[in-house]
């Protein structure tokens, strides 16, 4: 079966996340500080009296510096993906918001995330696609917190 | 109730008719209920009986006069018993009060569905009124419910006696799956063992900790038999002498379903004699189909049971006991399995009501303010009209201001009466406990006197929907662990009977409910061996509080450690989190030995509006609750002693911590001759907390916050001002933990 992806950039790498998981895309504007965050949450955006945690992708993939450092992002394309996980809206701060991929279930390969620098457990997979390789990503894995995180297998 | 001119027929239809039936029949029902719980504390009270005699009698003939004929006929059939019993011929025993009970509570229930518009035949009464022959039909005493025969000759039920083979001549049609050296074979994944709750989990934990051994039955009735739900009822009776039941399916007590849904029950219960439950579930007539099975405890208690679905159990099943089941009609399989298929949707535990019942006086207040705020609207239209057509603006902004402060009220009033909407009496989980005491009294062997106190008092929907887990646990905990047996009791020179008292009050803006128990109360030096056995840094110089604190930790409060210090059981963690996490409140324990044991509560009246002082630290804007906060202070720098992180200062002659804001979160803190504090306070423990300014005091309306911001756990809530600045709520719990050790809850503060 093929699915949709929404895929966006990070430094040199293209990731991806279902299409059903994301609600909109927008420009990081209003960011709002909060007190003691955890290392990778940027902050908080109020969204019609919703309070949205915007995460670092960097940050919580734990992204080698080198691989992201020689990739300097334009800022005037950084966006915020707002996505909804386990009920609840969260962003994700990329680099570049690219386009909808249609992938096929079979092309997503859960064995190779190994050679990815960062934290591979937050993957899914790597997918195959025409245009190259996308990462895919495991959102509850990511926006989850370590003690009640969910269980999610890759797709069947 | 006046009797209408016409004479006999009187119309349900006619309204004024039926309010004044319902009011008067309602008030009776309620009597009713009272009686017979004062009956059950003094069967022998005559007087007792007599009221409860006339209860039904009134009830019979006001409902017949409106037309009610079933609940006519039910109120008849209860007052035939009573009748009975009144006369001396039929003895109160077990049996026959769970009949009236039973009777009295679906008269209750119908009641209630009156009320709602609804009719009395949406009932179905079959399996009450069969009981009530049946017990009227026990006049001569008889030994043991369960016995074979016991369930014979009753009156009105009428199918006859075919099949009652006793186990120790099986006959055919009973199938005793039970061997007890037979390993565990019950597939984990139907509906009877999915989805477990709290307290049905700990129920097993407990009974597996007893030594019990963990079964799965499966009765099917005889197909001949006409009624089901009589056989089944009867079975789970049966099976209730000899076991714990954990868990019917389809349920007994839910909302009925089709008589053919009860044509095969399983059970899910626990026991300390298989051979027992094997005997008394085939003592039943009417009976074509035994089939026990040994589930596992570890199984069922692990974490996640894989779903696999009813059907395919239920297949396996039937394929395993060709035999008799081949005997069983095609229509029999296909109710069992709707009847799977619908105690699927209902058993696990039902998620929180959408819809809600409010009081129409609360919606009157609510529609008057919105006829306020409609004119309020053509006002202002008004005045703009007039605006428009050179109006002398002075005049206009008079007005102006006048038309904002209507509004303003208005609008505070439509709060306060939304609020309201929210609002309910705790009744409605306290009402369950006078039965959840006699049924665990009943299984326990116990014998416990419940006084209920409070029980008008409001609290939100949401929060009275959360407690109603916790506050059964605790009640079972102070029956299971906390009540002695009798003959204990009597020897350590107390009453027979143990008293369980249940009360609810408000105070402030927190809402108290205390559960206390007059039992064995819970072992202090216990605890504290324990403790120190578990390696527990300072235990040794824990106070008693701290120490019963630790009954609250998950992993500490096991059976294995606090049933044999004859403390309190399992799940007292499932307590302690769902009133502090998910209600932000608090739950405390004291005891003194021998004496009895006392667990109380305290809630926040809403969890939605607080109102909590502004405080601001570095640029950040917080907000404590005021139930929280005892005052504000101001600290010179020549008070506090110590230093680092561990500063205290004298409070009304107290030594208490000081945190501040900055380096809880890491901003630092401005040295200073002169601190802002709050002094505040989180059950026995006090705490100055330095912020960089107070702002003021007002109505915050809390957001969850998301455990991503939430690492640490400072917050209870996120709240956002007009401004669409944010507003942390602290959760002030983290005065009770020690500043340098945030990750031990229990290490005591220094």
């Amino acid at each position: 079966m093929r699915k949709r992806y929404v895929s966006f950039a990070l430094g040199e790498g293209r990731y991806c996340v279902p299409v059903e998981q994301v609600l909109q895309i927008m420009r990081l504007e209003g960011l709002i500080e909060i007190p003691k965050p955890p290392p990778f949450v940027l902050g908080v955006l109020n969204l019609r009296g919703d309070i949205i945690p915007v995460v670092s992708l960097r940050a919580r993939l734990e992204l080698p510096r080198e691989k992201v450092a020689r990739a300097s992002p334009d800022p005037r394309k950084r966006r915020v993906v707002i996505t909804r996980v386990n009920g609840k809206p969260y962003g994700l701060d990329v680099d570049e918001v690219r386009e909808i991929v249609e992938i096929e279930d079979g092309a997503v390969s859960t064995d190779s995330t190994t050679v990815f620098g960062g934290r591979a457990d937050f993957l899914v997979g790597i997918a195959r696609h025409e245009d190259g390789l996308y990462l895919v990503l495991d959102l509850p894995r990511v926006l989850g917190t370590a003690r009640d995180l969910p269980i999610v297998g890759p797709p069947a | 109730m006046s009797s209408p001119a016409s004479g006999l027929a009187a119309s349900a239809d006619d309204p004024r008719l039926r309010r004044a039936f319902l009011e008067e029949a309602d008030e009776l029902s309620q009597k009713l209920g009272e009686s017979l719980q004062a009956l059950e504390a003094d069967p022998s009270n005559m007087d007792t009986v007599n009221e409860v005699f006339r209860l039904t009698h009134s009830l019979k003939s006001e409902s017949a006069f409106m037309g009610f004929a079933r609940l006519s006929e039910l109120a008849h059939r209860m007052e035939d018993v009573l009748g009975l019993v009144r006369s001396g011929s039929l003895s109160l025993g077990r049996p026959v009060m769970d009949a009236v009970f039973s009777g009295a509570d679906r008269i209750a229930e119908t009641m209630a569905a009156l009320t709602k518009g609804g009719t009395d035949t949406q009932f179905e009464n079959g399996a009450i009124l069969q009981s009530l022959s049946a017990a009227a039909g026990r006049r001569a005493p008889r030994a043991g419910a369960a016995g074979p025969g016991a369930a014979g000759p009753a009156a009105g039920t009428a199918a006859a006696p075919t099949v009652a083979p006793h186990p120790a001549a099986p006959a055919a049609a009973v199938r005793t799956g039970t061997a007890p050296a037979d390993p565990g074979t019950a597939a984990p994944g139907e509906a009877l063992l999915q989805g477990l709750g709290d307290f049905e989990r700990a129920q097993l934990a407990e009974a597996r900790d007893r030594g019990e051994e963990c079964l799965r039955v499966t009765v099917t009735v005889d197909d001949g038999e006409p009624m089901k739900f009589p056989r089944a009822w009867l079975v789970f009776a049966a099976l209730e002498s000899a076991a714990n039941v954990v868990r019917t399916v389809p349920p007994l007590d839910g909302e009925p379903a089709e008589d053919a849904a009860y044509a095969r029950m399983r059970f899910l219960l626990t026991t300390a004699d298989p051979e027992e439950v094997v005997r008394v579930a085939s003592g039943v007539d009417q009976i074509a189909a035994v089939k026990v099975e040994r589930c596992r405890f570890d199984e069922l208690l692990s974490a996640v049971i894989a779903g696999a679905p009813e059907a395919e159990a239920g297949a396996a099943e039937s394929g395993g006991e060709a035999g008799s089941e081949a005997s069983a009609s095609a229509a029999s399989a296909v109710a069992t399995g709707a009847g799977g298929e619908t105690a699927d949707s209902r058993t696990p535990t039902p998620p929180e009501k959408t819809s809600i019942r409010v009081d129409t006086k609360k919606l009157d207040d609510l529609w008057s303010l919105i006829a306020d705020l409609v004119l309020n609207k053509s006002r202002i239209a008004h005045l703009s009209e007039n605006l428009g057509k050179g109006m002398d603006p002075e005049m206009a902004r008079e007005e102006l201001a006048e038309a904002f402060d209507d509004l303003d009220k208005i609008s505070g009033g439509m709060q306060q009466a939304m609020m309201d909407t929210r609002m309910i009496p705790i009744s409605v989980i306290f009402n369950k406990f006078p039965r959840l005491v006699r049924d665990l009294c009943r299984k326990l062997g116990k014998s416990v006197e419940l006084s209920v106190s409070g029980e008008e008092t409001e609290i939100d929907r949401s929060i009275v929907e959360a407690l109603s887990d916790p506050l059964t646990h605790i009640i079972r905990n102070s029956l299971d662990h906390g009540i002695e047996f009798p003959e204990e009791r009597v020897r350590r020179g107390k009453s027979e009977k143990g008293r369980v008292s249940v009360s609810a009050r408000r105070q402030g803006g927190t809402i108290v409910i205390e559960l206390s128990d007059d039992g064995r109360g819970i072992d202090v030096p216990g605890i504290r061996r324990k403790a120190l056995g578990m390696g527990i840094s300072g235990a040794e110089s824990f106070t008693e509080a701290q120490l019963l604190d630790l009954v609250f930790l998950p992993g500490f409060s096991t059976k294995e450690v606090v049933t044999d210090l004859s403390g309190r059981g399992v799940g007292m963690d499932v307590v302690a989190t769902r009133v502090r996490r998910d209600l932000k409140g608090d739950v405390a324990l004291d005891t003194v030995p021998d004496r009895g044991t006392r667990v109380t509560l305290f809630l926040p009246l809403t969890l939605t509006i607080v109102n909590a002082l502004l405080v601001r630290g570095g640029t950040q804007l917080y907000a404590l609750p005021l139930t929280e906060v005892d005052s504000t202070a101001k600290l010179t720098s020549s008070e506090l002693r110590g230093e680092g992180g561990r500063e205290s200062a004298a409070w009304e002659e107290e030594e208490i911590p000081v945190f501040s804001l900055g380096v809880l979160f890491d901003t630092g803190r401005r040295r200073s001759d002169e601190y802002f504090a709050l002094v505040l306070r989180h059950r026995d423990r006090r705490a100055f907390l330095v912020v960089d300014e107070l702002i003021e005091e007002r109505e915050v309306v809390i957001k969850p916050v998301d455990d991503l911001l939430n690492a640490e756990r400072l917050f209870s809530g996120v709240s956002v001002l007009e401004d669409g600045r944010l507003v942390f709520i602290l959760d002030t719990s983290f005065i009770r933990r020690e500043n340098s050790d945030r990750e031990a809850p229990w290490a005591p503060a220094s």
